[in-house]
């Protein structure tokens, strides 16, 4: 064993020598995979395709179109803003010499602690009709009539930038960097030292900003959160508020039938455009930094601009919103049950999501099948409330569904059909570094197949394994639409109560309950991340 | 293959410990679905806890679907009931659940002293802790509010109202007892002509509260408690019993029943006597949202909070009889105010 963990341990480091498929079978993993995350999105199907034969009412109806177009809009405006504020971000941190580039490209990763919603809450409060940001363009005559985001889905859109433009910014950072060294230098025999870096990562742009682009599009598509706090009526509020009408599954299947349309051609279209997208940089030493004053100081000051924008004044708002310090004991008091709730929710779903597409990924490296990879990618980009309406329609009936319906299972196994994907694509590029031959040898050598993959595969796959975990958790503690619909008794997440809270008395308290998920969030992907460290040595 | 199964048993354990951390088998407990808002709700379901030690796990309701969105739970969970009680912060939605046979009769013992016109003549629930629908006006900017429902008609607020969505909530059942007080044709044309001068429609009574505390609004109409809290904090919001010279402000009492076939029939009936007794109208009475208790024995001990409540004008309506055009009210609502 203390053999093959230094072979492992070479092996990993310089995966790319030896990649080969493996003849390995795939179905108990596929099958497993299949059985937490298809069912929700088969009922999805089933439901769709009966509103489709269904004579009624035009399915793409008046309504539907109106959604349908403001949906489009708001998320298209809010890819486009995205990409002006991640894309320049990237580039500057990947090509020049800016001052804290390590601590800047780190900070990138700040507005994702953020959920959306409380980004958009912290808008809110700044903009408060009467608060003090509009007293004072008033007073200066910089405005006419106080600014409001309320109703307003530009302002949506706009918050919903803000939160995924580090996206396209990591996307465009990896690709810059992924450019062969030589490529860079043979470029910049012809051409100037800038246009010679944009040449040789256009065709790695190409591929990686549509790629970016589109994810965000289709998260903002799917967004709940802003929507609902800012009272824009697009396709995921409406969906929510039709079935809390009526709980009348079928009818919201049926209106939410162009969009799910629209988004599965799109996520068929983003994945293809991922595969050809680096995610893990070039095998070549990295390309040089390029030189510039103005680049230099002036790059920085718009990526601390960026991140001032996006994190630290929505952040510093929802503190200073939440004083007194006494609301914290308060609030903490009110929820600490909700507190316990969501770290048993979210810690259970980022546990059976990442042992999930570790089983999904042993039992089938090599092998890809494109239409089950396709259907366990897509409740990413699906409005979560239609998975937890499916999951509903799933688990209202007797015996073990039953069960789960009534207890934080549920939710559990509704944060793993939602979040699978993030755990299923954080691990795909890692089997890459698993030797096959290595472990073809240890199996001759007598291995068993728990040997096999905690001394060979796992130090391999461990750390994407952490990250992938850390995002489901993250995005579980955080949900929402679906977490609002499947209520369990006694069982509300911190998530749900700050929804509920902003309709009813939007203040202080709901402040703090966002700054505690931020906290929640970063005490998460700190654990991880010192830990992937301490484990990758 | 020993991979999978071990890989399989990690995968089921956060669903099974997630499952247990939900359900102690050895703990008494009752499933509460409430509509009242949960900082009204809470201190009396903590105390429920305290006094007899049985844990009470409430599913509250989302202030943007008040009452509706639980009372269709209720109605979806028929087939194998979850709650055991449902709290309902008024009337139209229990008078639902009753017609579709889902309610267990139940006449409980603490709630003789409670008039008959708040309780169901079958037992199936029964009412108490009023609030009463208001008109709230932005001071600054309204000198003369309207004092009736019926002015919000005319041109001088065209654009200048709110209200919550009329299918959800005390707002449902304000339009049902309109339909009951006026007549259907007049209270047809009064949301008709609400709906041409621009009445806006938000999530909930507290958002129209708000909409109209913050002057986004000049006039909405919502609940006292919406009301009296943004009062309380100084707000410049104002107001006002409708109709005092007319039909009467409108009183939608809180309303409570079983459940039939729920999980613990036991702990429901004892919540449910403890829930309809005058103490807990009193700590209802007594809590910022000011609800008016119902029962005759306090009618002399009224909380200093509450006695200028007792002296409204109360809308005659027979609460027991508005679902009789629940599906007339709720098709044409959903008619004139689809968005």
């Amino acid at each position: 064993v203390t053999e093959l963990r230094v072979a492992a341990a070479a092996a990993t480091a310089a995966p790319r020598a030896r990649r080969r498929p493996l003849r390995l079978g795939g179905w108990p993993g596929m099958l497993v995979a299949a059985l937490f995350v298809l069912p929700p999105l088969l009922w999805l199907a089933a439901a769709m395709g009966e509103a489709l034969l269904h004579s009624g009412p035009a399915v793409f109806d008046r309504i539907s179109r109106a959604l349908l177009g403001r949906s489009l809009l708001l998320a298209g405006t809010g890819a486009l803003l995205a990409a002006a504020l991640g894309v320049p971000y990237g580039w500057l941190t990947a090509r020049y010499h800016l001052p804290a580039r390590p601590l800047l490209l780190l900070a990138s990763l700040l507005p994702v602690l953020l959920p959306p919603y409380a980004a958009g809450y912290a808008w809110m409060v700044l903009f408060s009709k009467e608060g003090a940001l509009n007293a004072a363009l008033l007073r200066w005559g910089w405005v006419r009539a106080p600014i409001e985001p309320f109703g307003s889905w530009l302002a949506a859109a706009v918050v919903l930038a803000f939160c995924y433009w580090p996206i396209l910014a990591w996307l465009t950072h990896l690709s810059a960097r992924a450019v062969p060294r030589s490529l860079d230098d043979t470029a910049r025999l012809a051409l100037p030292d800038g246009a010679a870096a944009r040449w040789a990562a256009a065709p790695l742009l190409r591929a990686a900003l549509p790629a970016g682009a589109l994810l965000v599009f289709l998260l903002a598509l799917a967004d709940f959160g802003v929507e609902n706090g800012l009272q824009v009526r697009v396709y995921p509020v409406e969906i929510v508020n039709a079935f809390q009408k009526d709980w009348n599954a079928g009818q919201v299947a049926r209106l939410a039938l162009p969009l799910v349309a629209a988004i599965l051609a799109l996520v068929m279209l983003q994945l293809r455009c991922l595969e050809r997208t680096p995610v893990e940089g070039s095998a070549e030493p990295v390309t040089h930094l390029l030189p510039g004053a103005l680049p230099r100081w002036g790059g920085a000051a718009f990526c601390v601009g960026v991140l001032a924008f996006s994190f630290a004044v929505p952040f510093g708002v929802l503190i200073a919103s939440s004083l007194p310090l006494s609301t914290y004991p308060e609030v903490w008091a009110e929820s600490a049950d909700h507190f316990g709730n969501t770290l048993v929710t979210a810690g259970g779903g980022a546990l059976l999501a990442v042992a999930i597409a570790l089983l999904y990924g042993w039992h089938a490296r090599g092998r890809r099948l494109a239409g089950l990879d396709l259907a366990l990618t897509l409740p990413y980009a699906l409005p979560a409330s239609l998975i937890g309406i499916a999951m509903i329609q799933l688990l209202n009936r007797p015996g073990l569904p039953g069960w789960l319906y009534g207890s934080l299972g549920g939710l559990v196994w509704l944060y793993v059909a939602l979040f699978y994907p993030f755990a299923h694509k954080a691990l795909q590029p890692a089997w890459a570094r698993v030797d096959p031959e290595l472990l073809d040898e240890a199996a001759v050598a007598g291995a068993g197949g728990w040997t096999r993959f905690g001394v060979v595969a796992w130090p391999a796959v461990r750390g994407y394994a952490a990250a992938g975990g850390a995002l489901v958790a993250v995005l579980s503690a955080r949900e929402m639409d679906a977490t609002a619909l499947l209520r369990v008794p006694g069982g509300d997440t911190l998530a749900f109560r700050i929804q509920d809270y902003l309709h009813f008395a939007p203040g202080p308290n709901v402040s703090a309950l966002c700054v505690l998920v931020v906290a929640l969030s970063a005490a998460v992907v700190g654990s991880v991340a010192a830990w992937a460290w301490r484990a990758e040595g | 293959m020993r991979p999978f199964l071990s890989l399989a048993l990690i995968a089921a354990l956060p669903l099974t410990l997630a499952g247990c951390a939900a359900r102690s088998p050895e703990a008494e407990e009752v499933v509460v679905y409430t509509s009242l808002d949960e900082p009204y709700a809470r201190p009396v379901l903590e105390a429920f806890t305290r006094d007899t030690g049985v844990r009470v796990q409430p599913v509250y309701d989302t202030e943007a679907n008040k009452s509706r969105g639980l009372a269709q739970r209720i109605l979806a969970e028929r087939g194998r009931p979850r709650a055991d009680v449902f709290w309902s912060s008024e009337v139209m939605q229990m008078l639902s659940l009753r017609k579709a046979g889902v309610l267990q009769p139940y006449r409980p013992k603490s709630a003789e002293d409670i008039p008959a016109r708040y309780r169901d003549p079958e037992g199936a629930w029964t009412g108490f802790a009023a609030r009463f629908r208001v008109l709230v006006y932005y001071q600054p900017k309204v000198k003369t509010p309207p004092q009736s429902l019926l002015d919000l008609e005319e041109p001088a607020w065209r654009g200048a109202t709110v209200m919550a969505d009329p299918q959800f909530g005390t707002t449902m059942t304000e339009a049902a007892a309109l339909f009951q007080r006026l007549g259907s044709d007049r209270a047809r044309a009064h949301y008709r002509k609400r709906r041409e001068n621009g009445v806006r429609i938000v999530d909930g009574n507290s958002v129209a509260a708000e909409t109209v505390a913050r002057g986004d609004a000049l006039v909405g109409q919502t609940d006292t408690d919406d009301a009296l809290i943004r009062i309380d904090q100084k707000r410049p919001l104002g107001m006002l019993f409708p109709d005092q010279k007319g039909i009467g402000a409108l009183l939608i009492p809180n309303t409570a029943a079983l459940i039939a076939g729920g999980p613990h029939r036991d702990q429901g009936e004892r919540f449910l006597e403890y829930l309809l007794r005058p103490e807990t109208e009193l700590t209802l009475a007594n809590l910022p949202s000011r609800q008016l208790p119902l029962h005759e024995s306090l009618k002399e001990k009224l909380p200093e909070a509450v006695r200028p409540l007792a002296k409204v004008r109360a809308m005659e309506i027979d609460y027991s009889r508005l679902q009789e055009r629940y599906d007339e009210v709720d098709a044409f609502l959903r008619e004139v105010f689809a968005q």
